[in-house]
């Protein structure tokens, strides 16, 4: 493992992937790069709130939003990882399979780490599980801890 | 820390890519490897009652196989293991029982499944392992 990309989510479980990536990659020296994609839906949701707001006036686009993902990441990254511990962070906005599939390759990462079945906030299995995608496309090993 | 790695083989290739990948990571953390087979009991009671006998006989041996193929791909050594019952299930209380780091697996089964579905023993095991689970898909024949 050269370069390890670690998916991090919005759940508190999130901070244990990223922990068993960290010490992986700390084990045999590996690049940590740590990704938060927001959807477009999430996205979308957000820019007609911040719309709303009387008198807001600040413009929320993409760059933003993913100024946004990426200061996720970097938090997740500060509050699970041993000080010490390198890793960059990186923001996206688009279909999440298809940015962590695209950032693994542009970043030429050899290693994916991403949680298993997720639910939603009211309890039910996301359709299309995003690990299992993952797992059958991306070529290099995706290790998944499901929690 | 990587103390131990379990490797849950069925022998078939899509399995391969993993056992390299694992054996790697546990040289590199001087982990102790298990290589696990599982008699898929399931197999067993399905067949005629006539031939059950040959068939636990004929996946023990291909079982043995499996192990053996772990075994000769590393110089270091490797604990063999041998269950009998539901796949994904021992494969997970093994992981339990053995105070386990990671386990490691293929994406597909024997079966040649659906290259858009992940087999239903690893989509299991993936599910309840209370470790994290790392697998490596077959590279697509060219």
């Amino acid at each position: 493992m050269r370069r390890a990309l670690v998916v991090v989510d919005g759940q508190e479980s999130t901070k244990e992937l990223v922990r068993e990536a960290g010490e992986l990659a700390a084990g045999v020296e590996a690049e940590l790069l740590l990704l938060h994609v927001t959807s477009e839906q999430e996205f979308a949701d957000r820019e007609e709130a911040l719309a709303n707001i009387a008198g807001f006036d600040a413009t929320y686009g993409i760059e933003q939003a993913k100024e946004g993902a990426t200061q996720f990441a970097r938090e997740v990254g500060r509050e699970s990882l041993s000080d010490g511990v390198d890793f960059e962070a990186i923001g996206r906005i688009g279909n999440e399979v298809n940015e962590i599939l695209t950032a693994a390759e542009d970043r030429d990462c050899d290693h994916v780490f991403v949680q298993g079945r997720q639910r939603s906030p009211t309890g039910k299995a996301l359709f299309g599980d995003r690990a299992q995608k993952v797992a059958l496309d991306f070529e290099g090993p995706v290790t998944i801890l499901t929690a | 820390m990587i103390e131990t790695v379990v490797i849950a083989t069925d022998g078939s290739e899509s399995v391969e890519r993993a056992v390299d990948v694992a054996l790697d990571l546990a040289r590199r953390f001087d982990a102790t490897v298990h290589a696990l087979y599982v008699v898929d009991e399931s197999e067993v009671d399905s067949s005629p009652e006539a031939v059950e006998a040959d068939m636990r006989e004929a996946l023990e041996e291909s079982g043995e196989e499996a192990l053996d193929d772990v075994r000769e791909r590393t110089d270091s050594g490797v604990r063999t293991v041998v269950r009998n019952g539901r796949p994904a299930a021992e494969v997970c209380g093994y992981a339990r029982e053995n105070d386990v780091d990671l386990v490691a697996t293929g994406t597909r089964g024997r079966h040649g499944e659906n290259r858009f579905l992940i087999g239903s023993v690893a989509e299991r095991v993936v599910r309840s392992c209370p470790t994290p689970v790392l697998t490596v898909r077959q590279l697509q024949e060219t």
